[in-house]
């Protein structure tokens, strides 16, 4: 079976619960110590799409990360984005659709994925306010997490062709 | 004939003194001489004249001497150097590393990795030992080098090594990749040399020619062969 590797990258608020979705979904995580020093932290998950496997490398970008250039820095070489947002604060999704804008501009032809995590506080089946996403998840239940990172190497994979 | 029978006469008669007193010279001097023909013969009476007369002993071979130590000093200077410098060739050899590179751990190779600069993925990786996770402290070294080129530098100027306790981790830049070569024990700048020219010799030969557009089982499977030739293979059959 061929192996791909990809970097993924999560980027969302800092309260929207990444951390979180990471620790339901991945096996190996590294030592997040680290996270409060660089901004960062990496762990990786396989996913098997046919007789293909994805090595999908997930950079945790720490939410509020001021420093601009760093930013960049980080996103450079990204395969596909996950952007999540809080179902239950709307401010959290403006913040994710201003950051999907200014992505869409600079890497136009990468896969973007719009999670809205925290479903399981969610009284009915979607926000209490306008949005547009892909998947609803609960990192504390772990609803629908697996399915989030299979659509998405499943994207990465039709991408490929 | 006659004139100079008489001028051979009046030489006598003027120098007749200065005959005896030439003759009573000469021996003396053949006096002196047996004397110290006697005493050189005679070691314990050498000595002893040495020391009587030392300071005229070191006037006279003081100069002679000088030049013969330092002759001595720069010739045994050019043999030391050269040794050195012969031991030196041989030993900052990578052939001399891989041979000893069980009984010395001094700079020697841990691990290396070819990462990807700007996803930070493995290109290609190899060590003596097996590492927990290679993607993930490949990922992680390029945030850290990210970080540190953009938070302290210029953007422009690359992170060339990480040191944590008796580990060294070379990082020699590319404009795709970049090596991380992970040294244990003391590294000389010989030896970063000697790395680096590997590295750089391996970029041009091999992986500089490669596409990264996809990253996959097949390209890093080559690449590792390609490491394990480069950095690896005699140490392994020694």
């Amino acid at each position: 079976m061929r192996e791909i590797s990809k970097k993924i990258v999560l980027l969302g608020n800092e309260s929207v619960g990444k951390t979180s979705l990471i620790k339901q979904y991945v096996h190996s995580i590294f030592n997040e110590e680290y996270l409060s020093t660089i901004g960062i932290n990496i762990s990786k998950k396989s996913v098997v799409i046919g007789d293909k496997t994805y090595k999908l490398l997930i950079w945790d970008v720490a939410g509020d990360l001021m420093n601009e250039k760093l930013y960049d820095a980080y996103l450079r070489g990204t395969h596909a984005f996950l952007l999540v947002f809080d179902v239950t604060l709307e401010t959290t999704y403006t913040s994710i659709m201003q950051e999907l804008e200014v992505l869409n501009s600079y890497f136009p032809d990468v896969n973007k994925i719009i999670i809205g995590n925290k479903m399981d506080l969610l009284e009915g089946d979607s926000p209490a306010f306008d949005a547009k996403f892909d998947i609803l998840t609960s990192a504390k239940t772990g609803q629908n997490v697996e399915g989030a990172f299979f659509d998405l190497a499943k994207r990465i994979d039709n991408e490929r062709g | 004939m006659e004139t100079k029978n008489q001028f051979e006469e009046l030489r006598r008669i003027i120098l007749s003194d200065d005959r005896e007193e030439n003759n009573e010279r000469n021996q003396r001097l053949l006096e002196k001489i047996d004397v110290l023909e006697k005493q050189l013969n005679d070691p314990d009476e050498f000595v002893k004249i040495l020391h009587n007369s030392k300071e005229q002993v070191v006037d006279m071979l003081g100069p002679h001497v000088g030049k013969l130590i330092r002759k001595f000093i720069r010739s045994e200077m050019e043999r030391l150097s050269e040794n050195i410098t012969q031991k030196r060739k041989a030993f900052f050899s990578f052939d001399y590393l891989r041979r000893n590179k069980k009984e010395s751990a001094n700079g020697q190779l841990a691990q290396v990795f070819i990462i990807h600069k700007h996803s930070g993925l493995v290109i290609g990786e190899y060590g003596n030992e097996d590492t927990i996770e290679p993607d993930l402290i490949a990922s992680m070294l390029t945030a850290i080098k990210s970080f540190v080129e953009t938070a302290f530098g210029d953007g422009e100027s690359d992170l060339e090594s990480l040191e944590y306790g008796n580990y060294t981790i070379l990082l020699f830049n590319f404009e795709q990749f970049y090596f991380a070569l992970i040294t244990e024990g003391i590294l000389t700048k010989e030896m970063k040399s000697l790395y680096f020219d590997q590295c750089l010799e391996l970029a041009d030969d091999s992986i500089g020619s490669l596409s990264f557009k996809e990253i996959d089982d097949v390209l890093t499977n080559k690449v590792n062969k390609y490491i394990q030739n480069t950095f690896f293979s005699t140490s392994d059959n020694a």
